[in-house]
């Protein structure tokens, strides 16, 4: 549909000018010989003018043409039609009598090097979908070359995939499920894959990576988090955002991890502004009113890659408390008790604003935590 | 004629109907099979307590059973047509119980065969009849007339709103305006409403298309209606169908229009089933005439469908075509009977030459949907997840990305370089039937 009928379509007359001059040509010359003209007729009709040119002059196009020259190069014999008869003979067996069967046919074939005829194919793949790995191997073995080119629409006979020449030459999809196979199997393999050229990649797929495996993340993938932390993506002044929000996920999950070198920096520059009151026996959070060495946009960002652009000044209504949430979110639950001492007591130190902030958090967290207070 | 195994399995519903029919096609499981010169008939033990009754027409293929499967034709009718085919002589020749008699005659006398006692008319009746049929025609003219002119106001202000509301008015907004088009006698703008209310509107970009699709056909129908007079008659019949006007297949028997005589082959079958309606589609070309035909039948829950034709079918029988714009759809005027020669199908050489054909068929008749074609494919190929069927000189068509994949695997595998395909086209896209290739038709 031309876009400028369907945008005034979509928006209506009344929000969006209807101007005969912006429309196809061939369709103002035909709406000029209607008589009757207000805004919405000529609008309908310039829809149905423009459907019909369109549904008339819908044809059909030349495409490159790839090599299918698996039909000449056929060697093997198409088996005997007594074969096919007997094959639906089979096919009516209950299942265990067809397993039986089947199997003897199966190898009936394959020792005289025979082949299923065309049109027998996709039933033959199809009933065997859902049958023992034997039996499946079996009927790949009885498929032609023309044949072979449609087994990997039965994802069931793909029993070993090459998940490494995947991962080599696939597109950016089968990568990464190539990428999380070799992942699950065997962690160093699919690490040692990330070594050799991930970096290269572009910054996209390295995000992808990330993700996936923050899906699955362990304690075995922190050494790694932290190598890319180091080295991949530290703060460069002129960053793109990409790079800016990998850092992002990479030092959240960090933080979480109280063997990662930035957890333990974190919670060295957090441990000044605890103070402990021994007369009300309570633990108190001094949060800065201004930004400071630590509390600043600059640190935020090079360090934690926390933009300010996503702060929702409603709910934090000052900077650093909008940092403070980052951390009540992605420090364990164990670091905050630990540092607050006892709960109770927090109950009547804690400032009302932190209260807050550690109800939003954890609210994200969707923990039940924030209950105590 | 007797339908041959193949056939029957083309007849089924589903493999499961097909795997359990197979199993009930042996003669010790009825407890009794009896023939006809016209029909076979058998009693089956099911989960009743009176065992089902299975009967079948054979001579156009006909079935009833009194099981309550809502599968058409039953697990029964499969089994009883399987055993006729395979051991015809197990079903004794015996005369018809009153009650097959009476459907068998009912069957007869619905195709028009048996000559009912007209009565005398007088030329006062005859004019007392045609001033009431007038009558008749103006009362309904101006039903639709003000229906149309309801549906115009009810266009001009969705459209001044936008579209973009569509999705969140309310079921009532689109009953109400159908439900008025059907009280003015205008189904057939009433089923365009239906339609723009059951768009699918999480698929964001699709439903603006289709949205405009619809509204676009309905505004172009009403328009070329307010101006059907100066229309050639058969295109008024067209404007007049889509509007929501039947076409009396009783009418068009008793008209004195002359049929085509060929051998026709069923190139495919579709069966649409909306609400409690069901609608079947038979594809036909005639092999002489070369030109498509579509007998469309109609069933219900209660009442199955007449399922005379099977995919793959090939007959030879006489066609009367509806006198509308780019004709197609038909109705058989004479018996079905063996074809008189073999199967041989014309098809065209590239798509150019269709793309021509279906230009043409546009100028005719600009509403027209579905447009059947025999193809000399020489390739098929895929690029992109899309399949496209090639012709001689590369032009390509996509086959509906919406084509099971069964089909287009089987496809596939039998097309060879000297195949022809039938098929559909259809909203820019090729819905292929079958293949045929060393006389030979080969439903997908």
């Amino acid at each position: 549909m031309n876009k400028t009928i369907e945008n005034i379509a979509l928006l209506g007359t009344s929000r969006k000018p209807f101007l005969m001059g912006e429309l196809p040509e061939q369709i103002q010359k035909s709406l000029i010989n209607f008589s009757e003209n207000d805004v919405e007729t000529s609008l309908l009709r310039a829809i149905y003018l423009h459907l019909y040119f369109q549904k008339s002059g819908n044809k059909s196009f030349k495409l490159a043409l790839q090599n299918n020259d698996h039909e000449e190069h056929e060697n093997k014999t198409i088996c005997h039609s007594n074969l096919i008869y007997c094959y639906q003979k089979i096919k009516e067996l209950p299942t265990l009598n067809y397993l039986y069967f089947v199997e003897i046919w199966l190898d009936r074939l394959i020792k005289n090097d025979w082949i299923l005829p065309n049109n027998l194919v996709v039933t033959i793949l199809k009933q065997h979908e859902n049958l023992n790995s034997e039996i499946k191997q079996k009927t790949i073995n009885i498929l032609g070359k023309k044949a072979a080119t449609i087994l990997p629409y039965f994802p069931t006979y793909q029993t070993s995939t090459n998940w490494l020449e995947i991962w080599k030459f696939g597109k950016v999809t089968e990568r990464k499920i190539a990428f999380l196979k070799i992942r699950n199997n065997d962690l160093n393999a699919a690490y040692s894959l990330l070594d050799a050229d991930f970096f290269n990649e572009p910054l996209s797929f390295q995000k992808l990576i990330i993700e996936s495996i923050l899906s699955n993340f362990t304690f075995a993938d922190v050494a790694f988090f932290e190598k890319m932390y180091e080295y991949n993506f530290k703060y460069l002044p002129k960053e793109k955002s990409i790079h800016k929000e990998c850092r992002y996920l990479i030092a959240s999950k960090l933080l979480q991890y109280d063997n990662s070198i930035l957890h333990r920096q974190t919670v060295e520059k957090l441990q000044p502004y605890f103070s402990e009151n021994w007369l009300l026996k309570s633990v108190k959070f001094n949060l800065p009113n201004e930004e400071d060495s630590f509390w600043n946009e600059e640190n935020m960002d090079k360090t934690y890659g926390i933009e300010l652009k996503n702060m929702d000044i409603g709910l934090f209504h000052s900077k650093p408390k909008y940092w403070l949430s980052h951390f009540i979110q992605n420090l364990p639950l164990e670091y905050w008790n630990n540092a607050l001492k006892k709960i109770a007591s927090i109950q009547s130190a804690i400032l009302p604003e932190m209260k807050h902030l550690l109800l939003l958090s954890m609210e994200k967290k969707r923990l039940s935590f924030y209950l105590i207070f | 004629m007797q339908l041959s195994n193949i056939d029957i399995e083309n007849l089924a519903p589903d493999a499961q109907s097909l795997d359990t029919s197979k199993k009930m096609a042996i003669k010790e499981k009825w407890k009794v099979i009896a023939k006809s010169d016209r029909g076979i008939w058998g009693k089956i033990k099911g989960s009743a307590i009176e065992p089902y009754q299975t009967q079948i027409e054979l001579i156009p293929l006909g079935y009833k059973c009194s099981c309550p499967s809502r599968k058409f034709p039953c697990i029964h009718v499969l089994a009883l047509l399987l055993l006729h085919s395979n051991d015809n002589q197990s079903f004794t020749d015996t005369e018809e119980p009153t009650d097959i008699k009476d459907w068998l005659d009912k069957r007869v006398q619905k195709r028009g065969k048996v000559e009912m006692p007209a009565k005398e008319l007088t030329p006062e009746i005859i004019e007392k009849r045609e001033k009431e049929q007038d009558k008749r025609k103006t009362e309904r003219a101006i039903f639709v007339e003000s229906g149309i002119a309801e549906l115009d106001r009810w266009l001009k202000d969705l459209i001044k709103n936008g579209i973009l509301q569509l999705p969140y008015k309310e079921n009532n907004y689109f009953e109400k305006m159908a439900a008025r088009l059907v009280d003015a006698k205008a189904p057939g703008l009433a089923n365009f409403i239906r339609k723009l209310q059951k768009l699918d509107f999480s698929k964001t970009d699709q439903w603006h298309q289709e949205a405009l699709q619809i509204i676009g056909k309905t505004y172009f129908l009403m328009d070329a209606y307010q101006n059907i007079d100066n229309q050639p008659i058969p295109l008024q019949n067209t404007i007049k169908n889509l509007i929501g006007w039947s076409q009396s297949t009783k009418d068009l028997l008793a008209s004195e229009q002359k049929g085509v005589k060929d051998d026709w082959l069923v190139i495919g079958q579709m069966i649409e089933e909306n609400d409690d309606l069901i609608t079947q589609k038979n594809w036909l070309w005639g092999i002489q005439s070369n030109q498509p035909a579509l007998i469309i039948n109609f069933g219900t829950r209660f009442a199955p469908l007449d399922s005379q034709l099977i995919s793959g079918m090939f007959f030879h029988a006489e066609l009367l075509y509806f006198d509308i714009a780019f004709p197609q759809r038909a109705i058989i005027k004479e018996h079905i009977a063996p074809p008189n020669q073999q199967l041989h199908l014309k098809a065209d050489d590239n798509w150019e030459v269709i793309d021509q054909k279906l230009q043409s068929a546009i100028l005719e008749n600009p509403w027209i949907e579905d447009f059947p074609i025999l193809i000399n494919s020489t390739n098929i190929q895929t690029s992109q997840n899309n399949t496209y069927i090639i012709d001689y000189q590369n032009n390509a068509k996509q086959i509906d990305p919406n084509y099971p994949l069964e089909k287009l695997l089987n496809l596939m595998m039998i097309h060879d370089k000297n195949s022809v395909i039938a098929g559909l086209l259809s909203n820019q896209y090729f819905i292929p039937f079958g293949i045929f290739s060393d006389h030979n038709y080969q439903i997908l």
